[in-house]
């Protein structure tokens, strides 16, 4: 018999089998081959082979998207731009947070030239809050992000707490967490009153005829010029019908080009209340001039120097000297005398036609007279005429309520303006006009109850006003960025 | 002594020790699970206090951010370590199960790291390319812990003729020598056209009674494919019958499932030894058994194969996207800092 002996049996199993590469050995080359070859050339083409916007964290927003391709407009070699690594001192590797801060405001003021935020009464840590402008406008996003929405939590960081970080005295508010009545306060024009000085009664404009009903005097449409008639005349309404007022009479939306609303940028234009012109929104009624009662006299402009008026008074004098239309003592044409013309003071052919000293200054009195039913003394002064003329004064009518926000009427249309203005609507002449002392716009309330949390539900006052608020929507954002902006302009730096 | 040889050479056994998540290991991995875990919970907690501070999720460009990605990116390359300290294991530095051990806590540890650090944001396509490979290396060292964990064991059980793996044609072979001895033992040699008459092993083996064969056998737990001698009976009368049978099974135990015999499929090989067994005497039911008995050797030799694939084939794609990391996170380095 011959058994199997333990070198035959060993011999079942190769002595060398550990060294032979089997298919697994094979495949583990290929893979280190081919990953390392992979990722090798598509490192080169990213470092080396214009493959740089594959470096990109994402795609940039649609402002900036012209510099997908060109990273160099934004970027500066190893200069941190991201809003938090702009903030690291590391010196090991010569990254420094002050020059990236710097580079930061550099690289975005090459197109967006903004001054800061205040940041002279700012502590140091601030400033560099204020420095970075990526904390809020950080790219990257998406071509679809909105750089410009800035959560409210951004600007409560500092505004919930003033007195951590602002050196100075806050001149609004020191804490303001929320919009709420409570948190954010009510706005400061109501606080500080209306600092506008032309006499002006919202309640007599806006009656018909501006008497009170039933009294007699109504200004007609027969009294305005005939070209301007159309202009204010209702519809159905004759010559002898009363004048009759609205706030769209005197009030236009900004850049709205009249009532024709054909494009979505007429309105969108309209953001703003213009301001109010004599000259478009006055002197239909409030026509200056040296004789009304001739048709075809020239009105005096408004707001020119008073050497200016002199010289156009005693033209006009003149020439109605001149022509013989002065006015003969048994003309009544008028009750009141024409600057210039006097009662009783007709033109003689034996005398010059040449208007004296006496007439003009007779005259200038008369239209002093005139400025004096809107304006105080001081406004008709010769420096305060140049100062309006140039821009260097304060207007005599506040352009704008919110000396911090912003309102945008256009969007509002859908509201009553009495929801917000109700001082306007007064139904009758109570007395003197007073409304130039008085802030006609309404509380913060008037606000907080659409732009609230999406939490909290629609308050009562709401449902109640529904009828002023017409079909505009009941909730809004409470965003600060719908009514504030962080950026001053270069020149308002303090 | 066989036993013991075959075994230790098999795959079961070359599992490293550390890569098995028991208690007998609990202490190796805790040494590195607990300081992986205090890394990442520190460096989470630092990041959401940043964020916390900036209202918003901050990327890797904030001082928590970076030192996610800087602690991820030292995890990227102590990982590679573990490629040069097998190329010098002959120096014995440390152990290498704590080494594995270290590789797979870590290396867990660095995901969190590196998803913090790019603040849940994949990017543009190098950081994307980098974060995807990345989750696809660390997917794949998953997987692989998981089937060291779980298929030796499942193989242990279920396959005791398991052999080294690429010697499995070599033994298969054997086998069939084996059964051709068997036969030539029992029931004489089997004439064909052109086959010499004198040559020697079949001479050797004709003259024999005993023959060498697999056979299952337990220690303890363990079940293992053994090697036996055993003595032969002899079926002359049903040669032509085995040896048709041989002819048939042959390709099955060269090839396995690759090939298309009646004994390919198992319930098939059952009928078909059933029908073997019917054709032929009592005395031929001990050489059916040995020959029924490497059909199911050869059978777990195909399951081991496929098993083998899901044990191993992860590794070349692990380390091959290891390297791929490797070389990006280099490159990520480089441009983030440049483009920061």
């Amino acid at each position: 018999m011959a058994r199997e002996t333990g070198k035959q049996r060993s011999q079942r199993i190769q002595i060398d089998y550990y060294r032979k590469k089997g298919g697994l050995q094979r495949l583990k080359t290929v893979c280190v081959v081919a990953a390392l070859l992979g990722s090798a050339l598509y490192a080169f083409y990213v470092l080396a082979a214009g493959g740089q916007t594959h470096t990109s964290t994402g795609p940039l927003s649609r402002a900036h998207a012209a510099f997908e391709n060109d990273c160099q407009q934004c970027h500066e070699d190893f200069t941190p731009i991201d809003a938090q690594g702009a903030k690291l001192d590391i010196s090991l590797i010569g990254i420094n947070a002050d020059e990236s801060l710097k580079h930061i405001e550099t690289a975005c003021q090459k197109c967006h030239e903004m001054g800061n935020h205040f940041r002279g009464v700012m502590t140091e840590d601030w400033q560099r809050v204020d420095q970075n402008c990526a904390g809020c406008h950080a790219d990257h996003k998406g071509r679809n992000f909105d750089l410009n929405l800035i959560g409210s939590e951004r600007c409560t960081s500092c505004h919930g707490s003033l007195s951590e970080g602002c050196t100075g005295t806050p001149r609004v508010r020191a804490e303001v967490t929320s919009f709420t009545a409570a948190n954010h306060g009510d706005f400061r024009s109501l606080s500080m009153g209306d600092p506008g000085t032309v006499k002006f009664d919202h309640a007599q404009h806006m009656l018909p005829g501006q008497v009170n009903e039933g009294e007699k005097g109504q200004f007609t449409l027969s009294m305005l010029n005939e070209s301007l008639r159309a202009r204010y005349r209702k519809d159905g309404q004759a010559d002898t019908s009363p004048v009759t007022l609205d706030c769209s009479s005197c009030h236009e939306m900004a850049g709205n080009p009249g009532t024709s609303l054909e494009l979505v940028t007429d309105v969108e234009l309209g953001r703003y209340i213009a301001p109010i012109s004599f000259q478009k929104h006055c002197s239909a009624c409030h026509s200056m001039n040296p004789g009304i009662a001739t048709p075809d006299t020239t009105p005096l402009p408004h707001a020119v120097p008073w050497s200016q008026i002199d010289l156009l008074l005693e033209a006009s004098l003149t020439g109605l000297n001149a022509s013989g239309r002065t006015r003969t003592p048994r003309d009544d044409t008028q009750s009141t005398p024409q600057p210039g013309e006097g009662l009783g003071k007709g033109a003689q052919g034996t005398v010059s036609p040449f208007a004296s000293a006496g007439d003009v200054a007779s005259a200038r009195k008369m239209v002093q007279g005139q400025c004096l039913q809107c304006h105080d003394q001081d406004a008709i002064s010769d420096e305060a005429i140049h100062a309006a003329i140039s821009n260097t004064t304060t207007p005599l009518i506040p352009p704008r309520w919110f000396s911090k926000g912003l309102y945008d009427h256009a969007i509002h249309r859908e509201i009553s303006c009495k929801y917000c203005h109700e001082g306007a609507y007064a139904t009758e002449i109570a007395g003197p006009a007073l409304d130039q002392e008085s802030v006609m716009i309404a509380g913060v309330e008037s606000c907080t109850g659409c732009h609230r949390d999406a939490e909290l539900s629609t308050p009562a006052s709401l449902t109640a006003a529904s009828e002023l608020l017409g079909r505009q929507t009941t909730w809004a954002s409470d965003n600060c960025t719908m009514c504030h902006r962080y950026h001053t302009l270069v020149k308002a730096e303090p | 002594m066989e036993f013991g040889r075959i075994l230790s050479r098999c795959s079961l056994f070359q599992v490293k020790l550390a890569v098995l998540l028991n208690r007998s290991q609990a202490k190796i991995h805790l040494l590195f699970a607990i300081p992986a875990a205090i890394l990442t919970l520190g460096c989470i907690l630092y990041y959401v206090r940043e964020c916390v501070e900036a209202n918003g999720l901050v990327g890797g460009g904030s001082a928590s951010g970076l030192l996610c990605g800087i602690a991820a990116g030292s995890v990227i390359v102590f990982e590679m370590l573990l490629w040069p300290r097998k190329a010098f294991r002959r120096l014995k530095l440390i152990p290498a199960k704590y080494w594995l051990a270290a590789h797979i806590w870590f290396g867990i540890a660095s995901l969190p790291l590196a998803i913090v650090h790019c603040g849940f944001h994949l990017g543009g396509w190098l950081p994307m390319t980098f974060m995807i490979l990345f989750v696809l290396t660390i997917l794949s060292g998953l997987y692989g812990l998981a089937v060291q964990n779980l298929l030796p064991k499942w193989m242990l059980r279920n396959l005791p003729s398991e052999t080294i793996y690429n010697q499995i044609d070599y033994v298969s072979e054997q086998t069939v020598e084996d059964a051709r001895r068997l036969l030539v033992t029992a029931c004489g040699r089997k004439l064909t056209d052109g086959q010499l008459l004198d040559e020697e092993p079949e001479i050797e083996a004709a003259k024999s009674t005993t023959v060498v064969v697999g056979a299952v056998r337990q220690a303890g737990k363990t079940r293992g494919r053994t090697l036996e001698t055993r003595r032969v009976s002899q079926a002359e009368g049903d040669s032509d019958a085995l040896w048709t049978a041989f002819d048939e099974i042959t390709p099955f135990l060269l090839r396995g499932r690759q090939s298309e015999t009646p004994v390919t499929n198992q319930q098939q090989a059952s009928q078909w030894f059933g029908s073997l067994r019917s054709v032929c005497g009592d005395e031929s039911g001990s050489i059916i058994d040995v020959l029924q008995g490497m059909c199911d050797q050869r059978r777990q030799f195909d399951i081991q194969q496929t098993v083998h694939r899901w044990l191993h084939t992860w590794l070349p794609i692990h380390i091959g996207l290891s390297v791929a990391v490797t070389v990006l996170l280099a490159a990520h380095v480089w441009t983030a800092l440049k483009y920061w």
